[in-house]
C-alpha cells in the first residue's frame, strides 16, 4: 500500500528548549515500491520513520498509509492498523528468551492466531529468511545478519501491506549486508510489499531503492527516482553523500591543475562524462577518435551500478584541433549522457601525437 | 546436645519456615504487581500516569524508610485486628509481608527497568496493548531478574523474621534470643546462626541456579 505523509512536523520539548527534529515533510511513497530516505546522523530520520507508524506521534501533519489517516485512528483502532505494518530495527530488538521460532510467532501471537496457525506460518517464514535450521535457537546464539533475518521474518509474520526499515543494516558489515539488501528487494519483487526504509548509507539506496528524498535537519532537500538523484544530485548535501561512492569529484590527483575556460596552446580539454542505462563508454569513445579524429584519453573511469542499472562516470582529456575538439563535445551533448566541461588545462595530458 | 533442644531447634526452624514461607508468598503477590505499576507508570512508559507513580512512590520510600522493628511496633494495633493476637508466628507474618511488598515492588520495578526500551518498542509496533507489553514482553524478559531480587527479599526476610523474634515472634530468632541470650546458652546461640547461614546460601543457591536456567542471552 501506498504511504502518504503531509506536512509532518514533529517538536521535541517546549519553550525555548523545545527541539524541531522534523519540519514540513512531504513524502510519498507509491505501492510496491522501495523508497529510502538518507541522511547523516541527527537529520531526523529515525523520528519520521517512526512518526508512520506513530510510534513518535508528529506534532503535525498526516500519515496516511493504503488511505487510511492513522493520526485520526483511535488507540484501539492504530494498534489494530500497526499489525499490518511491519518494522525491522538497526539493533534487531529480538526478545532474548524467546527461540527463533517464539520470536517470530510473537506479533501472531498478538493478534491473536490460533496455535496450529502460527506454527506452520512460522515455519513457511523461517524458509523465506533461511533460517529453518535456527527454529529452535536462542539469538544470543545467532550472528547479526541472522538476527536481522529473524527481525525481518518477525515484520512479516502477519502479512504486513508495508515495510519499515530503521537502518535495518546499519550494525553489519559489508557482505551481510548485501545479502540483507537482497532479501528485502527479494520481498520486495515476490509479495509487491511497499518498503519505506531509512539509512546514512547512499550504498543500501544505491542497491535496492526506486525513489530516494534526502533528508537534513528535518527537512526533505532533494527526492526523485534515484537514478536521477544520482546522476544529477542538486544538492549540496546530496553531493556530500553521493561523492564517496560515485566519484563526482574529479580525483585528487587534479586538484593542482589548473583549469582555463578558453582554449591553451598545446593544452587538452578536460571533460566529464555521466553515463547510464545502456549507453556504454566504449562505443562512444572509439566513435569519436574516428569520427571527429581527436586523441581521448581516459583520466578516471568509474563503473557502477544502481539497482541493476550500469551507471560510470568517465573523466577524458581531448587533444587534437579546436574546431574538431568542438564537433566532438557536439556530438556528445547530442547523445544520450551528461557531459560537464571541466576546462582546458595548460599542459597536454594526453600522450603526444 | 539434647533431644529436647534438638527437637526444640527443628521446630522454631519450622516456625521460621512458615513465617518466611508465608510473607515471601504474599509479599510476591502484591510487590509484582506493584513493581508493574510504579514501572509503567513512570514518564515515557506504556502507561505514563504521574499521579499514580507518585503516590504509589511515596508510599513504598516510607514504608522502605522505618526501621523493620519499629514497623512492627508500628503495626502492632493492625496485626492484632487481622490476627486477634500481636503474639505468635501468625501474627509475625503481618509485618513482615507489609514490609516485604514494598521491597519487592523495588526489586521488580528495577528488574523490568532492565529490559531493553527497543523489544518493548517492537512490541507496540507490532500492535500490542499495554497488557500484552507487561504479558508477553516485559514480564517474560525480565523472569531470570525477577527471580534474583525475589530470591533477595526472601533472604531479607529470613533476617526480618529473626528480628520479629525479639518481640515473641517465634522461630529461630527466638530460640537464639530465649535460650542463647537470656540464658546465657552460647552453643544455642551459635547453632541458630548455623542454621540461619545455611538457610541464606541454600535460597541464594537455588535462586541463583533457577536465574542461570531461565536465561537464554548467553550469560550463563
Ligand atoms: N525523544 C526525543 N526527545 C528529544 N529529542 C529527540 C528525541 N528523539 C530524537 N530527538 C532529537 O531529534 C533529532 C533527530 O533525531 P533522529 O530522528 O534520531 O535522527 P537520525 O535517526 O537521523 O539520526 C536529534 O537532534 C535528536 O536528538
Ligand atoms: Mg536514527
Amino acid at each position: 500500500m501506498a504511504i502518504s505523509l503531509q506536512g509532518i512536523t514533529k517538536i521535541f520539548g517546549q519553550g525555548p528548549r523545545a527541539l524541531k527534529a522534523l519540519d514540513g515533510i512531504d513524502l510519498e511513497v507509491p505501492e510496491g515500491t522501495i523508497f529510502g530516505i538518507i541522511g547523516s546522523s541527527g537529520a531526523g530520520k529515525s523520528t519520521l520513520v517512526r512518526c508512520v507508524n506513530l510510534l513518535e506521534r508528529p506534532t503535525s501533519g498526516t500519515v496516511c498509509v493504503g488511505g487510511v489517516d492513522f493520526t485520526s485512528l483511535s488507540e484501539g483502532e492504530l494498534r489494530e492498523a500497526r499489525k499490518k505494518v511491519g518494522m525491522i530495527f538497526q539493533s534487531f530488538n529480538l526478545l532474548a528468551r524467546r527461540t527463533v521460532f517464539g520470536n517470530v510467532a510473537l506479533p501472531l501471537e498478538l493478534a491473536g492466531w490460533k496455535k496450529e496457525e502460527i506454527a506452520p506460518r512460522v515455519e513457511e517464514l523461517l524458509d523465506l529468511v533461511g533460517l529453518t535450521v535456527k527454529r529452535d535457537v536462542y539469538p544470543s546464539q545467532l550472528s547479526g545478519g541472522q538476527k536481522q533475518r529473524v527481525g525481518i521474518a518477525r515484520a512479516l509474520a502477519n502479512h504486513p501491506d508495508v515495510l519499515l526499515s530503521d537502518e535495518a543494516t546499519s550494525a553489519l558489515d559489508p557482505m551481510t549486508t548485501q545479502s540483507i539488501l537482497e532479501l528485502l528487494r527479494n520481498i520486495n519483487e515476490k509479495l509487491g510489499l511497499t518498503i519505506l526504509l531509512i539509512t546514512h548509507e547512499m550504498n543500501v539506496i544505491k542497491e535496492i531503492c526506486h525513489n530516494v528524498a534526502v533528508i537534513e535537519k528535518g527537512r526533505i532537500v532533494e527526492q526523485g527516482a534515484v537514478l536521477d538523484v544520482f546522476t544529477d544530485p542538486r544538492e549540496e548535501t546530496t553531493r556530500d553523500l553521493l561523492g564517496e561512492i560515485i566519484g563526482v569529484d574529479l580525483p585528487p590527483t587534479f586538484g593542482g591543475l589548473d583549469f582555463s575556460r578558453e582554449p591553451v596552446a598545446g593544452g587538452d580539454l578536460v571533460i566529464q562524462l555521466r553515463f547510464f542505462g545502456n549507453v556504454a563508454a566504449e562505443p562512444v569513445m572509439s566513435d569519436l577518435v574516428r569520427r571527429f579524429d581527436v586523441d581521448v584519453n581516459i583520466l578516471t573511469a568509474h563503473i557502477d551500478h544502481i539497482r541493476n542499472v550500469p551507471y560510470g562516470t568517465l573523466v577524458v582529456g581531448l587533444s587534437g584541433d579546436e574546431a574538431r575538439r568542438q564537433a566532438a563535445l557536439e556530438h556528445l551533448r547530442a547523445l544520450d549522457l551528461k557531459m560537464e566541461v571541466v576546462g582546458y588545462v595548460r599542459q597536454a595530458l594526453c600522450p603526444a601525437r | 546436645m539434647s533431644a529436647k533442644l534438638f527437637a526444640l531447634l527443628v521446630s522454631s526452624l519450622a516456625d521460621t519456615l512458615f513465617m518466611v514461607g508465608v510473607s515471601s508468598a504474599i509479599a510476591f503477590v502484591f510487590g509484582l504487581p506493584l513493581g508493574v505499576i510504579l514501572l509503567v507508570t513512570e514518564r515515557g512508559q506504556i502507561l505514563e500516569s504521574p499521579v499514580v507513580n507518585r503516590l504509589l512512590g511515596s508510599i513504598v520510600n516510607a514504608t522502605r524508610s522505618t526501621p523493620f522493628i519499629i514497623l512492627m511496633v508500628l503495626l502492632i494495633p493492625v496485626t492484632r485486628m487481622i490476627v486477634g493476637t500481636s503474639i505468635g508466628t501468625v501474627a509475625a507474618i503481618v509485618p513482615l509481608a507489609i514490609a516485604a511488598t514494598p521491597f519487592v515492588g523495588r526489586v521488580v520495578e528495577g528488574a523490568l527497568r532492565e529490559v531493553d526500551d527497543g523489544v518493548v518498542e517492537a512490541a507496540l509496533a507490532m500492535g500490542a496493548s499495554p497488557w500484552q507489553v507487561i504479558a508477553k514482553v516485559l514480564l517474560p524478559e525480565a523472569l531470570p531478574a525477577i527471580v534474583i531480587g525475589l530470591t533477595l527479599s526472601v533472604i531479607n526476610l529470613i533476617g526480618y523474621s529473626a528480628m520479629a523474634g525479639a518481640i515473641g515472634g517465634g522461630g529461630l530468632g527466638d530460640l537464639a534470643i530465649r535460650y542463647g541470650y537470656q540464658r546465657f546458652r552460647l552453643d544455642v546461640m551459635f547453632l541458630t546462626v548455623a542454621v540461619l547461614i545455611a538457610l541464606v546460601h541454600l535460597c541464594q543457591g537455588l535462586g541463583d541456579l533457577v536465574a542461570r536456567k531461565l536465561r537464554h542471552d548467553g550469560r550463563s
